[in-house]
């Protein structure tokens, strides 16, 4: 039972990261109709930028760096693949983010490459003891940020004017310019955010994993999924699908037969595709990809 | 007129790249012979992507499959060549088949993150098939004169020229309309007795064929496949290939597979540091830059675009003709 719950845990902690990202991806997909797969990348470079900037200053000072790249990065991504459309391939935008995904690949490994240090860590290595568990505090903060950016995320998408402002741009971009709303700035404002949430995903997963020019790659697959199990659309399902994916892609690490248990990602994938296959038609329904 | 030089020009264009394979160096014919599995990747992603309008994002497994079934046929299981190949691009053929199953129900958006999702998968399966037998990649040892540049650049030439001519083939007959037809409008094509699920698999084993086949001819290109060899970035080097190119355009896959294949040889001849920026470890930034700029520029692809401005500065060519200024 003990090693149940830890590995619960340990699960909830992956899909907290995961669920950074994908807040990142449903909130552009559901604004603008594109699939971002830049995601990774934006957060892979934000958080090479916060490891450059700490290296004698402030960690806070970085995380604020790491921010505005990640905004900045966002905001270049939608002015890339702006007005982008093909007569005959229909994901155009789609692929244009994979491309600015292998340039942002190349960033990192051309300007940092393989970096020497471990990424530092505002939080101590103790533990938040519960009974007979223990949680690390990265843990507690990377849940709490994932559910915090979630909550606010919706509640401003939902109770705020600019958050209003957006729908209506994302429902129907042309009527909401002639009634003065200004489509370009709203939307690499989405996209801006978007990229602050890599930043986020990219801050708490150095400090988890192997801090490498990949490190965020097999946390994207997750997000994707996630993503994808939400309808890329909603926030809050977004963050669920992320925490539960990653509490079943852990269990599965602990309970699957040898040598089964080392195919996670395999069993990601045939999830996916039976959630997909076996989901009712309505849920899946998607937006048509725009020239954003 | 078209109709008579299309012919002579295709065949012009196989008798000088046979040709090629008495002149060129066997450093030149290597690299030729990997824009031949490109060229090959090309037209089966044109074919899935471009004509069926089935967005997949990760051919690159097809071609990793077939490659790492061949390889382990012939060093672990020591089946003869031949057989091996056949095995491997079966295997190709398969998967796409088993992928193709899914992708009867999931379209769009869903159906491309399913096939990213399969390329992570491929690299998993290669890593831990790897680690079970205790090495870092496979390699190949025969048939000799396939591991030597001239025999593999002829294979490579024969293989593209039957692909070349097997997709165009399908897509002239009855079963390329049924797929262009399900593209334009499943609906309508449904309506009108195209069975959308024979054809959407056909897409897909076919694709998954071709890839594969690919595959081989990067094996030996290569000699020794590991999971590293087939990134994502492989996969978009083949949907770039395509949009560069030309989405639905057969020449224009050709032309893709040429410019972006012979990209390390146009990278080497600048100098290897430029700043901080390793140009020949470049490659992949570069088909992604082509890649944005193809899209703003040429969204069609550049077949497509020449084909477009063709006849107009003909046009303007034979006005300025009449009236000269």
């Amino acid at each position: 039972m003990q090693n149940f719950v830890q590995t619960v845990i340990l699960g909830l902690s992956a899909g907290s990261l995961d669920a950074m990202l994908a807040l990142g991806i449903v909130l552009i997909y559901r604004t603008t109709g594109v699939l971002n797969f830049a995601q990774a990348g934006i957060g892979t470079v934000a958080a090479f930028t916060m490891y450059s900037v700490s290296q004698g200053r402030s960690l806070w000072l970085a995380v604020v760096a790491g921010l505005a790249v990640g905004a900045g990065l966002g905001a270049l991504t939608y002015v890339t693949v702006h007005g982008l459309r093909s007569k005959h391939y229909a994901l155009t935008a789609a692929v244009a983010t994979l491309a600015v995904a292998i340039l942002l690949d190349q960033l990192v490994r051309q300007a940092w490459g393989i970096v020497g240090g471990s990424f530092p860590t505002p939080f101590s290595f103790n533990a938040l003891i519960l009974g007979d568990y223990s949680i690390p505090y990265q843990s507690v903060a990377a849940v709490g940020t994932a559910a915090g950016l979630a909550l606010v995320t919706g509640a401003t998408l939902r109770w705020t004017r600019t958050g209003t402002m957006i729908r209506a741009v994302s429902d129907a971009p042309r009527t909401a310019e002639i009634y003065g709303g200004n489509v370009g700035l709203l939307l690499a404002g989405v996209w801006a955010v978007a990229g602050m949430f890599a930043a986020v995903a990219g801050f708490f997963a150095a400090q988890q994993v192997a801090f490498d020019p990949v490190f965020l790659q097999p946390l994207f697959v997750g997000a994707l999924i996630a993503a994808v199990l939400a309808g890329l659309r909603s926030l809050t399902l977004a963050f669920i699908a992320a925490m539960l994916l990653e509490v079943a892609r852990s269990l599965y690490n602990l309970y699957a037969p040898d040598p089964f248990n080392a195919y996670a990602q395999t069993f990601l994938l045939v999830l996916l595709i039976l959630v997909l296959v076996l989901a009712p038609r309505r849920w899946l329904a998607q937006t048509r990809e725009r020239a954003v | 007129m078209k109709r008579a030089f299309e012919p002579l020009g295709w065949t012009s264009v196989i008798l000088v790249a046979l040709g090629g394979a008495l002149v060129l160096s066997p450093y030149r014919l290597g690299l030729l012979a990997l824009v031949g599995a490109y060229a090959v990747a090309s037209l089966a992603q044109n074919l899935l992507a471009g004509y069926a309008a089935i967005p997949s994002l990760g051919n690159v497994a097809f071609m990793a499959t077939s490659a790492y079934t061949t390889a382990s046929l012939i060093s672990f299981g020591h089946v003869q060549p031949v057989p091996a190949m056949v095995l491997g691009i079966a295997a190709a053929g398969i998967l796409g088949l088993v992928v193709g199953i899914p992708a009867l129900r999931i379209s769009g958006m869903h159906l491309a993150i399913v096939t990213v999702a399969l390329v992570f998968v491929a690299v998993e399966v290669m890593g831990q098939w790897d680690q079970t037998h205790g090495q870092n990649g496979v390699s190949v040892s025969s048939p000799g004169w396939l591991l030597q540049e001239r025999g593999l650049y002829l294979a490579a030439i024969v293989l593209s020229v039957i692909s070349y001519a097997s997709v165009w083939s399908i897509l002239h007959s009855r079963s390329g309309r049924a797929i262009l037809a399900l593209s334009e409008n499943p609906e309508a094509a449904a309506a009108s007795g195209v069975n959308p699920v024979l054809y959407r698999l056909a897409a897909f084993a076919l694709s998954g064929v071709l890839t594969g086949a690919a595959g081989i001819v990067y094996l030996y290109y290569s000699h020794t496949v590991t999971p590293g060899a087939f990134p994502l970035d492989l996969s978009l080097a083949f949907l770039t290939m395509m949009i560069l190119g030309g989405t639905r355009s057969l020449a224009g896959s050709l032309l893709g597979a040429l410019i972006i294949g012979l990209l390390p040889q146009a990278l080497q001849a600048l100098p290897p540091q430029i700043g901080r920026i390793n140009v020949q470890q470049s490659a992949s930034g570069i088909y992604a830059l082509l890649l944005l700029l193809s899209l703003r520029v040429f969204p069609d692809g550049i077949w497509n675009g020449l084909k477009r401005l063709a006849p107009r500065t003909l046009a303007a060519s034979r006005r300025g003709g009449q009236h000269p200024p």
